[in-house]
């Protein structure tokens, strides 16, 4: 009879600790589900990609730019020595950036910035990393003709195509009757880089349906990444920018979009980077100062400068270590298996 | 009697050129409209605008955040626009022109100056 007692009481204990488990796992993780709550799914929606490319009125698609651009951006005679193509810098090898802190220019001297990624540029408002070009025609013949780059003159550029039949052709299909000239060097580089897309991440699959796409931990890191830890207050959407300018308090007296706007406002402010593969598109920042993952959710975390010019969207996070952890994870799931990218045949 | 016409004459004469000033100046005047456009909620009001050469746009700051228009090619930068405050652009020549807030970049609208 004793015995049976005691089988009873262990039997309802453990039926009460397993109630009690089930409901501390759930208070633990309340804001993630092993299946999908109805905030989540508001949450994936901000986060949908796009149908489409878009490509402006002003410089419609056609293959023929596209292709033209593609030869143009890996073409190194675009610069001074013959020796930096747009791609030197502009690596896919990289996610499109050149893995080094500072871009290198004309003679191999340091430029003054992080070589920016041009993946899903085509959504981009304004460009470089204080915003001065308007558009990504504007900003093509900016690197090719500055002293410190690819230090070319433009007029010898044209006279260099100009020499070559292939080149004359492809311009002439391009841009029928308009010659080779600096507006549709312009106009054809900037078609290429539209078409330079991430790929689906495995976040991608997940915000589509799949479950099994990202781990745990990676689902706790997008919660946080839109909650606690703030960073789609700048990296929002699907390409993660808000495409705005922000000091994000980085140890750098580099007056960024400050300079442009007569100094009084948005100083040491720049522009906010997308976050697709940013694992491949590392050292972060303009001045490529951190050197991996957690170094960027430290320094938002705490190690920001106080500054006047700080943007009020900064605020130190009060991280627990598990949970940058989480972050860390779901920054990777933003990882896509990009096509490898065949390099063009050039024309003599 | 003659004297006396030849000064009605220069009366009459001296009227027309002053009306004929008169109505030229507000011909002119009426020619050079001034268009306002609000910024609220980090857009402006409008993301087209058609005006003629010689009108001007009044840019008001509805928000309640701080805007900065700028056209960097006209070399026009308002400033620090505090809500409430404006700033007026003049469009002496014909062309395509893009607006932006110079720190929220979505913020746009194209003026077609004819």
């Amino acid at each position: 009879m004793r015995h049976l007692f005691v089988a009873r009481i262990l039997f309802v204990f453990s039926l009460m600790a397993t109630g009690v488990f089930f409901s501390g796992v759930s208070l633990g993780l309340q804001n993630v589900q092993a299946k999908d709550t109805p905030q989540m799914e508001v949450l994936k929606k901000k986060y949908k990609r796009p149908a489409a490319i878009p490509f402006p009125e002003e410089n419609p698609y056609s293959e023929a730019k596209a292709k033209l651009g593609n030869m143009l951006f890996f073409d190194p005679r675009l610069s001074k020595s013959n020796l930096i193509s747009c791609a030197s810098c502009h690596n896919p090898s990289f996610g499109w950036e050149d893995s080094q802190a500072l871009g290198s220019g004309n003679k191999m001297g340091k430029l003054g910035r992080h070589t920016p990624t041009i993946l899903n540029l085509a959504w981009g408002e304004v460009f470089f990393w204080d915003g001065r070009a308007g558009s990504l025609e504007e900003q093509a013949l900016g690197p090719i003709m500055a002293g410190a780059e690819m230090a070319q003159p433009i007029d010898e550029l044209i006279s260099e195509l100009r020499a070559i039949p292939e080149y004359r052709k492809a311009f002439s299909v391009a841009f029928p009757g308009e010659g080779i000239k600096p507006k549709n060097i312009a106009h054809a580089i900037a078609t290429f880089e539209r078409t330079i897309v991430s790929n689906l991440a495995p976040f991608d699959r997940w915000v589509q349906g799949d479950e099994n796409a990202i781990s745990d931990s990676a689902k706790r890191g997008f919660v946080l990444f839109n909650t606690k830890a703030r960073c789609a207050n700048c990296h929002s959407g699907w390409n993660f920018t808000d495409d705005s300018f922000h000091d994000i308090g980085m140890a750098s007296k580099d007056p960024g979009r400050g300079k442009l706007l007569g100094g009084k406002v948005l100083n040491h402010a720049f522009k906010t980077p997308g976050l697709r593969n940013i694992v491949e598109r590392v050292p972060y920042m303009h001045d490529g100062s951190l050197k991996n993952l957690m170094a960027i959710i430290d320094h938002y975390d705490s190690k920001f400068v106080r500054r006047a010019s700080l943007s009020e969207e900064i605020k130190p996070l009060n991280l627990v270590q598990k949970e940058k952890a989480d972050l860390v994870a779901f920054l990777k799931s933003l990882s896509s298996k990009d096509d490898p990218m065949p390099i063009p045949v050039l024309p003599q | 009697m003659l004297e006396h016409s030849s000064k009605t004459f220069a009366r009459i004469l001296g009227q027309f050129i002053l009306m004929v000033i008169i109505i030229f100046s507000l011909g002119i005047m009426a020619q050079a409209a001034e268009h306002v456009v609000s910024e609220k909620d980090k857009k402006f009001s409008v993301k087209k605008l058609d005006i003629a050469v010689g009108d001007s746009v009044k840019i008001v700051n509805d928000d309640a955040v701080k805007h900065n228009v700028m056209n960097l090619k006209l070399g026009y930068n308002s400033g620090l626009q505090e809500p409430g405050s404006s700033s007026t652009l003049k469009f002496d020549k014909n062309g395509k022109f893009l607006i932006r807030c110079g720190i929220h970049p979505k913020m746009k609208m194209k003026i077609t100056v004819k």
